[in-house]
């Protein structure tokens, strides 16, 4: 499996996970120039920036701890822009971690909730 | 979402009311503290987030605003943490504003929402009733210091949701209450006495004319013989600390953090020894929001410097405008305060670098010039502010063995206590704006007025000074201690036996070495 297949099929799983957690996703890969984020859902009434990280081994630490100070910079900034462009400024906001390993079977989702 | 809780600062020794309002609105969650808060009231916004959180609180996920008035005062330590906790508590959930209304709010927060302690509870509790308000709330550990201030309910609190208990009115909670004048009869117990101390009579004796009159005294002896020993009975022949000294001392205490629950009132008067590679900052006070130094935590009590001559220059020299106007001012690019320091200096030094010039057991290794280096360390106008100089040799088998009872520090205190009356009523009247309460403050129109001495004793003091080549400054510390010694024997008149003993405390002055 390459990179980016692992990466969709985490996100996938990812989708899954929420929406039988109750969750309505709004929008999976959002782009713009300042970057991508993986999910964009709405739990009950709160906004949820969802960072998908998946990975097939431990041996390069856990999928969670890839999330440094320098991606959360970036999703905050991402996320402030999506909030503007849709006009959810009111909203309450939260940014969780998904972390899915797919060495076991079933793979393993660990939902890291109001990450940063 | 608005909240407005109040709080208190420290700004030197006093403190200063801040209020903590907290906004909350939608948006990306931030945790924004602003109007000039230190590392650690910065840092105290991850203690209140997991304090709140591990109290069994929700802690909002929003944008959070705290701003601390007034913004222009430097806000210091981690005091604000409970009213920084109480203020997003009660913003979230909407917590009436009757309920915190009009209290004062100071604790630090561990991580659990256990509180704990804070320095200058005195103080701020000062603050807070000299603003009217309803009550203070503060850890614990600090209640006992803070209820010491009278006409303020004190309230302390063990944790952020006891303390949110207590405003919602589920738990009761009582006002500390202490009582001064017994809290101050049981600590006011010294440790040490007088009567410790075998043999040294000539020394005893030089310290009870010192305390009578609150001269600064220094003593010259060799390693070992006792100067230590004896400076740390100054303190218990001196008279009592009365109340309103003890409440002055304790104001300084607690604002460098020196008070503890078991021991919230200073009741007798502090003794200070501080090290002699002590700091220019650490003897008059310093920093850039100046903290008390020692010259300060020294305040109505003793100041002892041993190993006088190690000390460094500036630090000494530094020391001469607090002794003269028993307050010090340190200005700073920031602040400009002023501190009180009223103590008595005790110094104690070695005769020469080896310690054992004029010792008759040991043979001195230092060389004239060596000693006279050591002893010019020491500055003139050092020197000169310092009334009684004495030598405190090392003692005999027989008098260190010796098991005659002395006098204890009871009944040399009732003599000074006696003495100090004396001086009492003689300054009460017409002294200027610098009031004297004591000998040792008099200025050269004072000792002119109050020291006049008898012919005979005039005819003595000439040949004396004369003989012994005394300067002219110390002339007036012979009169204004010969004033003291005529005051502990009751006599209105300084007779030639009270010169003749004056004249034996400047042993610095002699010219023959």
């Amino acid at each position: 499996m390459n990179r980016k297949a692992v990466g969709q099929k985490g996100e996938q799983l990812a989708c899954d996970f929420l929406k039988e957690k109750g969750y309505r996703i709004l929008d999976r890969n959002h782009r713009s120039r300042l970057g991508e984020i993986d999910i964009v859902c709405n739990d009950s009434g709160a906004i949820v920036f969802v960072e998908v990280k998946t990975r097939t081994s431990n041996r390069f630490g856990l999928p969670a701890e890839s999330v440094g100070p320098q991606k959360q910079k970036r999703l905050r900034r991402l996320a402030q822009e999506y909030l503007i462009t849709h006009q959810l400024e009111q909203c309450d906001v939260r940014f969780d971690v998904l972390s899915i390993m797919l060495s076991s079977e079933p793979p393993a989702i660990e939902h890291i909730y109001g990450a940063f | 979402m608005l909240s407005t809780v109040l709080s208190t600062s420290i700004f030197g020794i006093d403190a200063f009311i801040v209020s903590v309002e907290t906004d909350i609105s939608p948006g990306l969650p931030t945790f924004t503290i602003v109007g000039l808060p230190d590392t650690a009231v910065k840092e105290s916004q991850h203690r209140v987030q997991a304090a709140i959180k591990n109290s069994g609180f929700a802690f909002p996920n929003r944008r959070i605003t705290v701003n601390l008035a007034p913004a222009d005062i430097k806000k210091e330590g981690a005091a604000f943490d409970l009213p920084v906790a109480l203020g997003i508590l009660a913003a979230f959930s909407g917590l009436s504003p009757t309920l915190y209304r009009n209290y004062a709010f100071l604790g630090e927060l561990s991580l659990d929402g256990t509180l704990r302690p804070v320095k200058g509870a005195v103080s701020m509790a000062l603050a807070a009733r000299d603003t009217h308000l309803r009550g203070l709330v503060l850890p614990v550990q600090n209640a006992t210091e803070a209820a010491m201030v009278e006409k303020i309910p004190v309230y302390g609190l063990s944790s952020l949701a006891q303390t949110a208990f207590f405003l919602k009115g589920e738990a009761k909670v009582e006002p500390c209450r202490v009582d001064i004048s017994h809290l101050f009869d049981k600590t006011a117990v010294p440790q040490v006495d007088l009567s410790d101390v075998q043999g040294h009579e000539h020394a005893k004796r030089a310290l009870e004319v010192a305390a009578a009159g609150n001269h600064n005294i220094l003593m010259v002896g060799p390693p070992g013989s006792g100067k230590t020993m004896l400076a740390r009975r100054l303190p218990t022949i001196l008279p009592p600390l009365t109340l309103e000294e003890a409440l002055d001392a304790t104001k300084i205490h607690s604002v460098v953090g020196m008070l503890s629950a078991d021991r919230p009132l200073v009741a007798v008067r502090p003794f200070r020894s501080p090290h002699h590679n002590i700091s220019e900052a650490g003897m008059i006070g310093g920093g850039a929001i100046p903290r008390p130094g020692e010259v300060s935590l020294a305040h109505n009590g003793v100041l002892f410097l041993d190993e006088l001559p190690e000390f460094r220059r500036d630090v000494l020299e530094g020391m001469r405008q607090p002794i003269e106007d028993g307050t010090v001012t340190i200005g700073r690019a920031k602040s400009t305060l002023t501190f009180p320091t009223r103590f008595m200096l005790v110094c104690a030094m070695n005769p020469c670098p080896c310690g054992y010039f004029g010792d008759p057991h040991h043979v001195c290794t230092c060389t004239p010039n060596k000693i006279r280096r050591y002893r010019s360390k020491i500055s003139g106008p050092l020197l000169d502010r310092i009334d009684i100089h004495i030598d405190v040799p090392a003692l005999k088998y027989k008098e260190m063995s010796s098991r005659a009872p002395t006098e204890n520090s009871r009944t040399v205190a009732a003599r000074v206590a006696e003495a100090r009356a004396l001086q009492h009523q003689r300054f009460s009247t017409g002294s200027g704006h610098h009031p004297i309460y004591a000998n040792a403050q008099m200025g050269p129109r004072q000792v002119k007025r109050y020291c006049q001495i008898t012919k005979e004793s005039d005819k003595f003091l000439h040949i004396a000074i004369e003989r012994l080549g005394l300067s002219a400054r110390a002339y007036h510390r012979i009169l204004k201690v010969s004033r003291t010694i005529a005051d502990l024997e009751r006599s209105e008149r300084i007779e030639p036996p009270h010169i003749t003993e004056a004249v034996q405390y400047r042993s610095f002055d002699r010219v023959n070495w």
